[in-house]
């Protein structure tokens, strides 16, 4: 690989790896129990429940 | 390996291992299927385009995360590379799979919209300011939209007319392509499927592929020596280091790579970089005594850095000289195709 091409790499995965990380975090963090489906009206979801 | 236009020739090899690809891709879309009905509990009921919607969606996430470990694997162990010669077969199945999910998915949920599949796909939920509930149809659909560059570009023909430095540089979006995949299974299938298996899946799909493309990117890469020229010469090493066949990599400070290789009692030294896609030519060997590249198989001639006719591709190539047994290379490049006189190992130091 190329000088460029090595470099650049690196500065990739310096910026993906603590990225996939966070995104993996707050997507679990923010994980709702039970799915929530906003265009349903609430009646419905109560129902549902 | 000139850069005309030619069609892409399929070896036996090639052969059998599309169609190993081929066979995986249907044993993996019907044994999800069984596994999915297997495991869906009372209450649940899945269409078989659901089904499949996630069978495919499933596997495009798998075979990226593979494709992606292929590269640092090759450096771990020569198993990898028959792996590497044909990754972009890979990626291109990769591209396929993930438009039928797409489509599966833009038909079976925005379909029946007013308003355009596509148009609906993107409009219908606003919610960028939430996590749980955050459109992640546009993170797979840019994603898709990368894999599809990469697919349609994959071909020798546009790596000749780009140029190896602008065509990598494409090719290199895939791990932006990686890192929104992941976004949009973390912010679309985990947040409302409930079935562990989807988060091991993803958690440990990432975390190899970022633990191997870091160990890629700042160990397995470095050169075996960094030198500064003492009297404009590079020091090697002693002759007696370099493996029959087998290169050093240099790297002088501010320049190109230099592969120093030893084939018998001759010390040449050459590029480090592939004219093909960049390729770290160091780290091959010498096969029917010419340099071959160990990511696709080009070769060049060591004694003058030009592949073999009928091809047409050149490398630069540099003086060496031993003294008292110790390598040394000039590291001013000579222009691409220069034959060089090797330098002779001694007997004594074989």
């Amino acid at each position: 690989m190329k000088r460029a091409h090595r470099t650049a790499h690196r500065s990739i995965w310096i910026i993906a790896a603590p990225l996939l990380v966070c995104v993996l975090i707050a997507a679990l963090a923010c994980r709702q129990e039970t799915p929530l489906n906003d265009t349903l009206p609430g009646v419905a979801v109560a129902e549902a429940h | 390996m000139a850069h005309g236009y030619k069609a892409v020739t399929w070896t036996p090899f090639k052969k059998r291992f599309d169609a190993w690809m081929l066979a995986g891709v249907a044993v993996y879309l019907t044994g999800f299927s069984a596994a999915s009905s297997l495991a869906t509990t009372d209450g649940e009921s899945f269409t078989p385009v659901q089904m499949l919607i996630r069978a495919t969606g499933t596997l495009a996430f798998l075979m990226l995360t593979f494709i992606l470990c292929i590269g640092p694997m090759a450096r771990l162990t020569p198993r990898f590379k028959p792996l590497l010669y044909n990754r972009r077969h890979l990626g291109v199945t990769t591209f396929l799979i993930a438009l039928v999910h797409a489509g599966l998915v833009t038909l079976w949920y925005h379909g029946f919209s007013d308003i355009n599949p596509i148009v609906s796909l993107l409009v219908s939920n606003p919610r960028y300011d939430s996590i749980s509930g955050f459109p992640f149809e546009s993170l797979g659909l840019i994603a898709l939209l990368i894999l599809f560059l990469m697919a349609a570009t994959s071909h020798d023909f546009w790596n000749a007319n780009l140029g190896p430095g602008l065509w990598k540089a494409v090719h290199m979006s895939v791990y932006g392509a990686y890192v929104l995949l992941v976004a949009h299974v973390a912010l679309g299938a985990i947040q409302f499927e409930k079935h562990p298996a989807y988060v091991v899946l993803l958690a440990s799909g990432a975390a190899i592929v970022t633990a191997l493309q870091l160990y890629s990117a700042f160990f397995a890469s470095g050169p075996d020596a960094k030198t500064r020229p003492t009297d404009g010469w590079l020091e090697v090493g002693s002759a007696a280091d370099i493996p029959d066949s087998r290169a050093i990599i240099l790297e002088p400070e501010g320049a190109e790579r230099i592969a120093v290789f030893r084939n018998g009692n001759k010390v040449h030294a050459v590029s480090n970089v592939c004219r093909h896609q960049g390729g770290p030519l160091g780290e091959g060997r010498i096969i029917d005594g010419c340099i071959t590249c160990p990511w696709h198989g080009f070769q060049y001639r060591p004694e003058d850095g030009r592949s073999p006719e009928p091809f047409t591709e050149r490398i630069s190539t540099y003086e060496t000289q031993i003294r008292d047994g110790i390598i040394y290379v000039n590291p001013r490049p000579l222009a691409p195709g220069t034959p060089v006189t090797p330098s002779l190992i001694e007997e004594a130091v074989r």
